[in-house]
């Protein structure tokens, strides 16, 4: 377990750094490598220092964030609903915050990460309630409940479409996804919480892996089985309300990535949680990098490489399970 | 006698009434019978055009999002610019429909499965765009006089609005929405708007009208000024890519007041090139 861990984190951590450095490398403006590097020691012209310190690395830090943020959520949520169809979106959180965030774009509101939150805050509370059964988290109901809510919430935002269609155009764009104007205050938050959220889904990983078994075996092995279905719930919400409010609705990720991990490295949570978050960090990264250097001068939304790039990766995976 | 009378009234008025084969914005050759009685317009810019044509009286509903000048409250609301009620719209019988084309494309097909002429005006500039929507609407009246009247009206006040030629350009970077990052493109009439007051657009080279764009792009382009138009969100100024120009350095960063004098292609993108114009002026002399 150990080795493998130490195999797969630091393969991952080498393509992760890989990720990073063509990142930082490539763009619309043509900077060199040696340039690049020397701009991040703060030598060289002031713009290419602004253009690789203040755009490039920050656009970077946020795509890996996100995409561990998205991949990890979807590897806790299949793994606690024991769904493997299961993505962070599927929980009625995103099409909360998209309604919080369309709310604000007709009210005329300037900021939409507080009421994105807000929305995806009250999604979650919502599911929640509506799946707890005398004390119990029921998760079939967790899960339909999740769909429910998200249907609700989109008509919602049809509704405020049908009465106010004059901005809607604008929450269109905003649901698409896009990482080019994260406010840089954030990351130092953003990162806070979601290495919080990978301590304590680390810490009961074990208890997670029980859990998977069913909730009876669990039980009677000695796990909080609430306990660890609340708050495992609660980091998948988190990172995925988080993530939605910080940059959209970017798609796949949180499917495809957990499933691609699992084909390689198997289905222990405790390699699981590190390498869905590594794996998703590397291809939102590669994604992101793709959307905005691929068609230059413009920039295409970063969602169309997520799903170009994912489906056929996930293809493959399937196909090669069903061979072996 | 009176039989006789009648009957030359009415070939008279069948002489009068002709169908004309109007050539729109995209292209489509449409069948309007000229004057027009009714006008049914579900774009802001159109209806905004119709009246400074004096065709008002003629207007017998528009869309929700209609709400210039002040006297289309008091009109009959045919749906919203998105979602175009068909069925309100079929029970006014219009001589024809005006729309602002692209998204309303399912409504136009509705429309014309109807039988109702609709007619579809989004120019790509000013000179040749604009004007010839203006001479399409102010011809569904028919009263040719009245239509040059009204553009050299026009083109006045849009002459008085615009730079002096001897004012020094400046390169402006405009922004149509933050999250993402678009901006205005070569192909806009938003980029003649920007000409005329003096400016240069630093993306005038795009192929689209509103490109989405990459922050790094404003950076390298290094503009002069730079000009929102829409409501950002409180601290703005402090975005990376604009505080790395020389519009951020020397803090000419603007939002425009009267947004829609500018992004609407209607008779009053003169008031919209004389803000674009006093913006300039005021940084230019920083």
């Amino acid at each position: 377990m150990t080795k493998k861990a130490v195999l797969y984190s630091s393969a991952l951590f080498i393509l992760l750094a890989a990720c990073f450095a063509g990142a930082l490398c490539l763009g619309s403006a043509p900077i060199a490598p040696v340039d690049v590097f020397r701009a991040m020691t703060n030598g060289g012209d002031g713009q290419t220092i602004g253009i690789i310190n203040q755009i490039r690395l920050p656009r970077a830090l946020f795509a890996a964030l996100v995409g561990g943020m998205l991949a990890l959520s979807g590897a806790l949520l299949q793994a606690l609903l024991k769904n493997p169809l299961v993505d962070p979106f599927i929980t009625g959180i995103s099409s909360g915050a998209a309604f919080g965030a369309a709310c604000a774009i007709m009210a005329g509101a300037s900021g939409l990460l507080a009421p994105s939150m807000a929305g995806a805050a009250l999604a979650m509370f919502i599911v929640y309630r509506i799946s707890l059964s005398a004390g119990v988290l029921n998760l079939i109901r967790l899960l339909l409940a999740g769909v429910m809510m998200g249907s609700f919430f989109s008509s919602l935002i049809m509704l405020l479409n049908a009465l106010f269609s004059k901005d809607l155009i604008k929450v269109v764009f905003w649901l698409m996804g896009d990482l080019s104007n994260i406010n840089p205050g954030l990351l130092l938050y953003s990162a806070i919480a979601l290495f919080a959220a990978i301590g304590v889904a680390m810490y009961f990983a074990n208890d997670l892996n029980i859990l998977t078994t069913g909730e009876d075996e669990a039980r009677s092995m000695g796990v909080k089985v609430e306990m660890i279905k609340a708050v495992y719930f609660s980091i998948a919400g988190i990172l995925t309300a988080i993530s939605v409010a910080l940059s959209g609705v970017i798609g796949f990720v949180g499917l495809i990535v957990p499933h691609v991990v699992r084909a390689v490295v198997g289905p222990d949570m405790r390699l699981m949680i590190p390498c869905s978050f590594l794996a998703g960090a590397i291809f939102l990264l590669a994604s992101d990098t793709l959307a905005r250097t691929a068609f230059l001068p413009s920039e295409i939304p970063v969602g169309v490489i997520t799903g170009l790039m994912g489906v056929p990766v996930f293809i493959y995976f399937m196909m090669k399970g069903r061979t072996q | 006698m009176k039989k006789t009378f009648f009957t030359i009234l009415l070939a008279a008025a069948a002489f009068c009434i002709h169908a004309e084969i109007i050539t729109d914005d995209v292209g489509r050759k449409v069948d309007v019978n000229t004057p027009v009685e009714s006008i049914v317009s579900l774009s802001p810019a159109d209806t905004e055009i119709i009246y400074w044509m004096g065709l008002e009286s003629r207007l017998v509903a528009v869309s929700t999002n209609c709400d210039y000048p002040r006297a289309t409250k008091e009109l009959d609301k045919a749906g919203s610019f998105l979602n175009p009620d068909i069925e309100k719209i079929t029970s006014y019988k219009p001589d024809v429909v005006i729309s602002g084309g692209g998204i309303q494309k399912k409504a136009i097909e509705k429309l014309e499965k109807l039988k109702i002429p609709v007619l579809v005006l989004y120019p790509k500039d000013i000179d040749k765009g604009l004007i010839k929507d203006m001479e399409t609407i102010g011809g569904l009246a028919g009263d040719i006089m009245n239509v040059k009247k009204r553009i050299l009206e026009y083109r006045r006040f849009l002459s008085d609005a615009s730079a002096e030629s001897d004012f020094k350009t400046l390169k402006v970077y405009m922004e149509v929405w933050g999250q993402p990052v678009m901006a205005v493109g070569g192909k806009s009439f938003i980029n003649d708007e920007l000409k005329l007051a003096g400016g240069k657009n630093i993306f005038y080279k795009s192929r689209s009208e509103y490109p989405k764009i990459t922050p790094e792009d404003v950076v390298k382009l290094n503009p002069d000024v730079i000009i929102l138009l829409y409501k950002p969100e409180k601290n703005f100024k402090e975005r990376a890519y604009f505080k790395l120009t020389k519009a951020g350095k020397k803090g000419d960063i603007y939002v425009l007041d009267n947004p829609d004098t500018v992004l609407r292609a209607g008779p009053r993108i003169p008031a919209g090139v004389k803000q674009i114009k006093d913006i300039l002026e005021r940084s230019e002399y920083k």
